[in-house]
C-alpha cells in the first residue's frame, strides 16, 4: 500500500471557513480563527490522505466489545430436575 | 546539585541497596527532595513537590525493610505525569482549567506503585492535557532537557523524560497515544515502555483520547521498566478495555537475563530511511545497534510495513477527533484558558465530520492487521523514535504535531507494545534513541532484548552533566 505524505490543503476562504464553523457553537477571535485555519489545513490534508476504496461490506473497526455469558452453573449428576431445567434456559435466551 | 553518593542510582541498584539496609528509604528520598530542589528551578520537571507525603511514605518503607518484608519498589521514588488523579494532592494536566482539581482518590496506576511500596516525590510537567508542545502561556512553564536546557524534552510526558534523565526520580509514570512516552525517553536518553492497550490500567489517567490512550513505565533503564512494569500490570475491571491476561502473568524483571539468540529481529529501514529520514548521526547509530543484535545471537533482516504517513493520519485524526469531543463544552465556555499550542492541535477537532472519524478508524483496523501480519516474519520490529536528536525550545512549531508525522505513532495505531531505549549519542552530547516493536503481549521480549541491548551499547554509564 502506498500512501503519498500528507499535503496541507488548500488555504480555505473565510467565508468557507465560517461556514465550516457555524454548526460547533465556537465563537472565535481573529488570532484564535488563524490558527484554526492553520491547524484545518493540515488536518484536512490528513483527512484526504486516508483511503477510503473499502468493500462495503468490510467494517470490523466500530465493534463494541460484550464479555462472554458466564460459565453455566455446574451440574450435579445426583440432581436430575436442575440437569432438566438447564437446556430450558439456554433455549429461551438462544430465541431472543 | 545535591552532590550525594545517591544521585543517580537506578531502581535496580537502590533496590539492592534498600533491602541490604545499606541505604535507608528516608536517606535516598531526602537526597531526591535536595536535588529536586537544587534543579528543578531550572529544569521545570515538577508541577508540585509532595515533600511530606514522600517522607512519610518513606518511613513507612523503612519499616516495612526494617521487618524484612517489602519488594523491589518499596522505598524507590518516583513521580507521575500531572495527568495521574492522586488522591489529595492537585492534579492539573498542567492546565490553568484544572489549577485547583484535588482528586479524591488515587489512579489505578498510582494506587498499584504505592501498594508496592514507592514513595511518590510528585506531580510532573506535561503538555497541556497530554497534547501540543512546549507553551509558554500556561502557569507553569515547560520542562527542559537535562542534556541541554535549551532544548526540548519531547513529550507529552515531557516532565517525566526530564525528571529520570536529571536523577530527580528513580522512575516515572508516563501516558502515550501518539508517542507521549517514547518521544520524551528518546530526546532525554532514557527508557519508556509503550505497552499493549489492556496491560496497563488507564482508570485515573486523564483522557486525551481513550482509543489510543496507554500508560506506561519511564526509567533510566529498561530493567527498572520491566521493575516498574512488575508491579503496573493487571487487570482493572474500571478500564473498559483493561484486559485480564490469562495466568501465569509474566515476570517481567525476572526474564531479562533469558536469551535473545535466535530472535528475529527486522529493522524498518524505510521508515527511518525514507519515510521520515534521519539524521546522519541517527543512521550511524542504528547501524552499530544493528551489529550489536547480530553480536547478541539475533537473526537481523531488513522489514516492511506501510509507510509511517499511512499510521500518522489516521492517528492524527483518531486524537483530533477524540480529544476535541472530550474538551468541547469547556472550550466553549473557556476557550482563553487553554494554551495556544493545545487550541491548534485540538480544535479542528470540531471540523472533522463523523464519515472520516469512522473511515480513520476502519482504516485502523487494516493496519493493524498488515502489523500483526508482520510479526509472522520477524518477532521483534527496530526503527527509531524520531528522527535525530532534541531540537530547540525556539525551534517547535505550534502546529508542529500536524506538519511532521510522528515516527512513534506506529505502535500506537497498531495497538502494540513498544520500547525505546537509549542507543547513542550526538557529537554535541545529545542522546539518540531506538526503539523495539513487538506484537500485542510482547513486553517481555521487548524489555529483556532492551536490556542486554543497552549493555552491549553501554549508554547507560553517561549522565547529563547538570550544574
Amino acid at each position: 500500500m502506498a500512501t503519498p505524505p500528507h499535503r496541507p490543503a488548500p488555504t480555505p476562504t473565510p467565508a468557507e471557513m465560517q461556514a465550516l464553523l457555524a454548526p460547533t457553537g465556537l465563537v472565535l477571535n481573529s488570532g484564535q480563527m488563524a490558527d484554526l485555519v492553520l491547524a484545518w489545513r493540515q488536518v484536512a490534508g490528513l483527512i484526504a490522505a486516508i483511503p477510503r476504496d473499502r468493500p462495503l461490506a468490510d467494517d470490523m473497526a466500530c465493534t463494541f466489545r460484550v464479555p462472554p455469558p458466564p460459565a453455566p452453573p455446574p451440574t450435579s449428576a445426583k440432581v436430575k430436575p436442575a440437569a432438566k431445567k438447564a437446556p430450558a434456559r439456554k433455549a429461551v435466551r438462544g430465541r431472543r | 546539585m545535591s552532590g550525594t553518593a545517591f544521585d543517580y542510582l537506578t531502581i535496580a541498584e537502590a533496590g539492592r541497596l534498600l533491602a541490604s539496609r545499606k541505604l535507608s528509604a528516608v536517606e535516598l528520598t531526602r537526597a531526591l527532595l535536595a536535588r529536586i530542589t537544587a534543579l528543578d528551578p531550572t529544569l521545570n520537571a515538577f508541577i508540585t513537590v509532595t515533600e511530606r507525603q514522600a517522607l512519610t511514605a518513606a518511613r513507612a518503607a523503612d519499616r516495612a525493610l526494617d521487618a524484612g518484608e517489602g519488594g523491589s519498589l518499596t522505598g524507590i521514588p518516583v513521580a507521575y505525569k500531572d495527568i495521574f488523579e492522586t488522591a489529595g494532592v492537585r492534579t492539573t494536566a498542567h492546565s490553568r482549567l484544572l489549577a485547583d482539581n484535588v482528586p479524591k482518590r488515587d489512579a489505578d496506576a498510582v494506587h498499584r506503585l504505592s501498594k508496592a511500596g514507592a514513595v511518590m516525590l510528585g506531580k510532573l510537567a506535561t503538555h497541556e492535557f497530554a497534547i501540543g508542545g512546549p507553551a509558554f502561556d500556561l502557569p507553569w512553564p515547560p520542562a527542559r532537557n537535562p542534556w541541554d536546557t535549551r532544548r526540548y524534552t519531547g513529550g507529552s510526558s515531557s516532565g517525566s523524560g526530564a525528571a529520570v534523565a536529571a536523577g530527580l526520580a528513580l522512575g516515572a509514570l508516563g501516558s502515550d497515544t501518539g508517542g507521549s512516552i517514547r518521544l520524551p525517553a528518546s530526546y532525554c536518553g532514557i527508557a519508556g515502555l509503550k505497552p499493549t492497550p489492556g496491560l496497563v490500567s488507564r482508570r485515573g489517567a486523564i483522557p486525551l483520547a481513550p482509543s489510543l490512550d496507554t500508560v506506561g513505565p519511564m526509567a533510566w533503564t529498561a530493567q527498572d521498566c520491566a521493575i516498574l512494569l512488575d508491579a503496573l500490570a493487571g487487570h482493572d475491571p474500571a478500564d473498559p478495555a483493561s484486559v485480564a491476561v490469562p495466568a501465569p502473568r509474566p515476570a517481567y524483571a525476572r526474564g531479562l537475563a533469558r536469551p535473545v539468540k535466535g530472535l528475529r529481529v527486522g529493522l524498518l529501514r524505510h521508515h527511518y530511511e525514507r519515510d521520515v529520514p534521519a539524521s546522519p548521526e541517527t543512521l550511524r547509530m542504528m547501524a552499530g545497534a544493528a551489529r550489536a543484535l547480530r553480536d547478541l545471537g539475533c537473526r537481523v533482516s531488513e522489514a516492511s510495513l506501510p509507510p509511517v504517513q499511512a499510521f500518522n493520519a489516521v492517528g492524527r485524526v483518531i486524537i483530533c477527533s477524540e480529544a476535541y469531543a472530550l474538551h468541547e463544552a469547556m472550550l466553549k465556555a473557556r476557550l482563553g484558558d487553554y494554551s495556544r499550542v493545545f487550541r491548534i492541535r485540538v480544535m479542528a477537532g470540531a471540523l472533522i465530520r463523523a464519515a472520516d472519524y469512522i473511515t480513520a478508524q476502519r482504516q485502523r483496523s487494516d493496519l493493524i492487521a498488515q502489523v500483526a501480519a508482520g510479526f509472522t516474519k520477524h518477532d521483534v520490529l527496530v526503527s527509531v523514535p524520531a528522527a535525530g536528536a532534541a531540537p530547540l525550545l525556539t525551534e517547535q512549531r505550534p502546529d508542529q504535531g500536524f506538519a511532521q508525522p510522528f515516527l512513534t505513532t506506529v505502535a500506537n495505531v497498531a495497538a502494540v507494545p513498544a520500547l525505546v531505549i537509549c542507543g547513542g549519542f550526538t557529537a554535541q552530547g545529545l542522546p539518540l534513541g531506538i526503539e523495539l516493536i513487538g506484537p500485542a503481549w510482547s513486553e517481555a521480549r521487548l524489555l529483556r532484548l532492551g536490556h542486554q541491548l543497552e549493555r552491549a551499547l553501554g549508554t547507560r554509564a553517561r549522565r547529563p552533566a547538570l550544574v
